[in-house]
């Protein structure tokens, strides 16, 4: 499509109808009634062939006067036409989430691997590449000018993220594509924001469906019992039924739901001591991948902890924190983990990490602002509002603080070159409040949490599309490699001990090392991608600014003048030969 | 024939109560009839002598000059004519132009001729030319006793001369009324019309808008009788073509006239109306004021 940079001219197109009126009014034949042609009949036409009929004939000069004052508008509107080759670098932001995927085979995802084929080959980039903007934002292939290229690059796109973040996908493009790329966002919704013209296009390609989604699953394991808990939403407007079935060892339930428009029902049972996987699915609809979910037995791995504190007060608390996580075992035996008082921090052996209390006479007290350290695992939902923090002491305290209150360190942490974790955290608990407040057992389930996502074997056996499982392995010579449900194999980087997968399919996943294997659950659990009643489809955005007319478009102004002064020159000569031919 | 049409004719023959036919140096003369012609023939009135020519009827000799000039001499006398009119009424569509006063002028002339024949002790006998010739209902009647005089046929009144069989009274008055606007020789129809004639007389009833068309701009122009269209802008130039056109065709049938010996005379149709003074035709001595 040509573009116009002054479309305001083409106001002057009014005057087409107008020269049409003119000729039409000067050209309005009134019906005669005449006793005989005879008479009218020029001599020679008379002689030749008698009366014929004459239909309204509209002269050339006025198909040229017309098409003349078309080229003149059209020129003065300034157009463009798109450049088949060489144009702007463009980058394509595709969103990864899985609501990409609803009603195959006519999903946003085809729609859109079809309208970008026709934009590549209707204007020429001089590079092309995409972004996935799936959990998080992610280069797709290389740079490429050949439009066939690209489009095999987008067979990559599988739409496997339960999110999609765009906007931090579309900073990625920005520092890719640089100052004067071309940036195109295809999606299934609408833009949140208003977009500006110039540099960003997007595109939706979604339609409004109803879905049924398992929105939430979970299965843990609690003081011998497995206990399941599966969400089940009517992302709908109007009341809807369907079928829950649920299958564990060869034993199948099959539960008829009828739910209201948006309703969750929430399921949860306990399984049998030993049972394996569990499989949930629903009837078949618009969305297939959010129908099922596969949860496997939690890992059980429990931290051992050692209790070495004098202070009854602190003993009294910790254990109190300690014992709510639920995931540790007080032990003196081979301890993960030593929570001490003593007058110096222990020596750090084995593989075990420590969390040493000082106290002191200081009376200095802090109610803050405190100063935390977000990056540390530690401080993972740690607030410390309305914390009173008694240091003690105002000394020195190594490692690298974690909780400060102005420059007085209150929490350190330091670690050796084995990877075991010394913490100190000095408190004088008479005058402070900090054990009495939500912020201490928060602070030990961080610190149990954390020291046991280094026990060897799977953090988790069951995560969400896109998650992170991390395993940790106690023989690190051996090839660890990740089987997808898909059957795809591939292998995986040992670090630190540690290998890290990620769940992008939906299904049973599995590590293996040697003859040990590690099964884990992918599931699509999003509510948020799940409902496609905020789908929609349109374009919002123009790619037309200075940058996009110099690079992507040909001025054919000049063109059209010419054209213009040609018709002209032909209806100067036409009205001159009509005059000689009527002059008697 | 609807009321209007009948007030035409009545008003052709009250125009005409006050005109009579003739012809130049009418006499009532011998048993074949009570008028004569200009042209010799074979009435009993001696008009002139010529010489004998091969196939001469003998018994015109003179047998006395032959005795005194030995020389054969042919005794010329006047062309004994019929006093009765045929008139002729053309009953194409253009005689029916819209907007115009020449249906009723043309019915009103019709009307009028057969009063002035009346008058001047003719008969008088109306006939239609359409495809084919035909007597007008009733047509020797007075003119508001005739019947189905309709102009309405698609076509000129060539087609019925060409296909023959008149029936019109030998050395009889015809009158022919017309606007002659079709294509084609007059001499074609003159001749028909003048066979046996005694004297012939061609009236163009033509409408103003025939005469004089209006300066009218860009113009649909409908022919009355083949209903084909020609568009046309009427300016100065066109209208200069058509007059010259119209004065030839006219010229045309004068000439024609003149050498089959009829009277060929115009009338516009508004303008008769008005006031029914035909001098053209009392100064060609066709009518005589009574």
């Amino acid at each position: 499509m040509p573009h116009f940079t002054y479309p305001i001219a083409l106001g002057g197109l009014i005057a087409l109808p107008l020269l049409v009126g003119i000729y039409l009014l000067r050209n309005r034949y009134r019906r005669q009634a005449v006793s005989s042609l005879l008479l009218w009949l020029d001599p020679r036409e008379a002689r030749t062939g008698g009366p014929r009929i004459d239909r309204l004939q509209t002269p050339l000069l006025f198909f040229l006067e017309l098409l003349l004052l078309l080229l003149v508008i059209l020129a003065a509107a300034g157009p463009h036409l798109p450049l088949s080759q060489g144009g702007r670098p463009l980058v394509v932001i595709l969103d990864d989430s899985f609501s990409m995927l609803a009603g195959e085979p006519d999903s946003p995802r085809a729609a859109a691997v079809k309208a970008l084929e026709e934009e590549l080959r209707r204007i020429g980039r001089s590079s092309i590449r995409f972004v996935l903007a799936g959990d998080k934002p992610v280069l797709l292939g290389e740079a490429t000018d050949s439009p066939a290229a690209a489009l095999r690059t987008l067979q990559e796109w599988r739409c496997r993220s339960a999110s999609a973040a765009i906007s931090e996908a579309v900073t990625l493009a920005s520092e890719v594509g640089g100052e004067v790329a071309a940036l195109l966002v295809i999606t299934d919704h609408a833009p949140k924001d208003a977009i500006e013209t110039g540099r960003l296009q997007w595109r939706a390609f979604g339609q409004k469906r109803d879905n049924w989604a398992f929105v939430n699953a979970v299965r843990t394991q609690r003081d011998g019992t497995d206990r399941c808990l599966l969400e089940i939403a009517n992302l709908s407007d109007r009341e809807r039924s369907t079928t829950l079935t649920i299958e564990t060892d060869g034993n199948m339930e099959r539960r008829s739901l009828k739910l209201k428009p948006n309703e969750v029902h929430r399921r949860t049972f306990q399984l049998k001591e030993g049972a394996g996987l569990l499989r949930a699915h629903l009837d078949d609809d618009e969305l297939a991948i959010d129908n099922q979910v596969s949860l496997l037995p939690a890992p059980i791995r429990k931290v051992r902890v050692q209790l070495s504190l004098a202070d009854s007060v602190l003993r009294t608390q910790a254990e109190k924190a300690l014992r709510a996580t639920r995931s540790m075992e007080l032990t003196s035996d081979r301890p993960a983990l030593v929570v001490t008082d003593a007058a110096a921090p222990p020596e750090l052996t084995g593989d075990t990490w420590a969390l040493h209390l000082t106290g002191g006479e200081e009376k200095a007290a802090y109610d803050g602002p405190f100063v935390l350290d977000r990056a540390h695992p530690l401080t993972e939902g740690l607030s410390l509002q309305g914390v009173m923090w008694a240091p003690g002491t105002k000394g020195e305290l190594p490692g690298s603080p974690v909780v400060l209150a102005g420059n007085v360190a209150l929490l350190t942490d330091t670690e050796d070159s084995a990877g075991r974790h010394l913490l100190r955290l000095r408190l004088r608990h008479d005058i402070s409040n900090l054990l009495e407040s939500p912020s201490w057992p928060v602070l030990l389930a961080n610190l149990v949490q954390w020291r046991g996502g280094f026990l060897p074997g799977l953090g988790r056996s069951s995560i969400r599309l896109g998650e992170e499982v991390i395993l940790t392995l106690t023989n690190t010579s051996d090839e660890v490699r990740l089987i997808a449900p898909d059957k795809a194999e591939r292998r995986l980087n040992v670090q630190e001990g540690r290998v890290v997968a990620r769940g992008e399919q939906v299904g049973i996943y599995e590590i293996r090392q040697g003859d040990d294997k590690y099964p884990f659950a992918v599931n699509a659990l999003s509510g948020e991608e799940s409902d496609l009643r905020n789908a929609d489809s349109g374009t919002w955005g123009d790619w037309l600014d200075d940058a996009a007319l110099r690079l992507d478009y040909r001025s054919i102004g000049w063109l059209l003048v010419v054209i213009a002064l040609g018709v002209a020159v032909i209806h100067l000569l036409l009205v001159a030969r009509l005059k000689r031919s009527t002059q008697p | 024939m609807t009321e209007l049409e009948r007030q035409h004719l009545a008003e052709g023959e009250r125009a005409g109560q006050r005109y009579a036919v003739s012809l130049p140096r009418l006499t009532v003369l011998g048993q074949a009839g009570l008028s004569v012609g200009q042209r010799a023939g074979s009435s009993l009135e001696f008009r002139d002598y010529r010489d004998y020519q091969a196939g001469d009827d003998l018994r015109h000799v003179d047998w006395n000059a032959y005795a005194r000039s030995d020389q054969l001499s042919i005794k010329l006398f006047r062309e004994e004519v019929t006093p009765h009119a045929d008139i002729l009424i053309d009953t194409s569509r253009s005689m029916a132009l819209e907007d115009s006063a020449k249906p009723r002028a043309t019915r009103a002339l019709a009307a009028f001729f057969a009063a002035a024949a009346s008058n001047a002790g003719y008969t008088a006998c109306a006939w239609k030319l359409a495809a084919d010739i035909a007597p007008v209902e009733n047509g020797a009647a007075p003119p508001t006793l005739w019947q189905k005089v309709d102009l309405d046929y698609r076509g000129s009144p060539a087609d019925g001369f060409s296909r023959g069989g008149q029936r019109w009274r030998p050395r009889g008055l015809r009158i022919f009324l017309s606007d002659l606007l079709w294509e084609g020789d007059p001499l074609l129809v003159l001749r028909h019309l003048t066979e046996r004639a005694s004297a012939t007389v061609v009236v163009q009833v033509l409408a103003a808008a025939d005469d004089r068309p209006p300066l009218g701009g860009n113009l649909r122009l409908v022919d009355m009788e083949t209903d084909l269209v020609r568009e046309l802008h009427i300016d100065e130039a066109v209208l200069r073509r058509y007059r010259d056109n119209l004065r030839r065709h006219q010229d045309n049938w004068h000439r024609a006239c003149k050498q089959t010996g009829a009277i060929f005379t115009v009338v516009i149709a508004e303008k008769m109306l008005e006031d029914w003074r035909l001098d053209d035709l009392v100064a060609a001595e066709v009518l005589k004021v009574v």
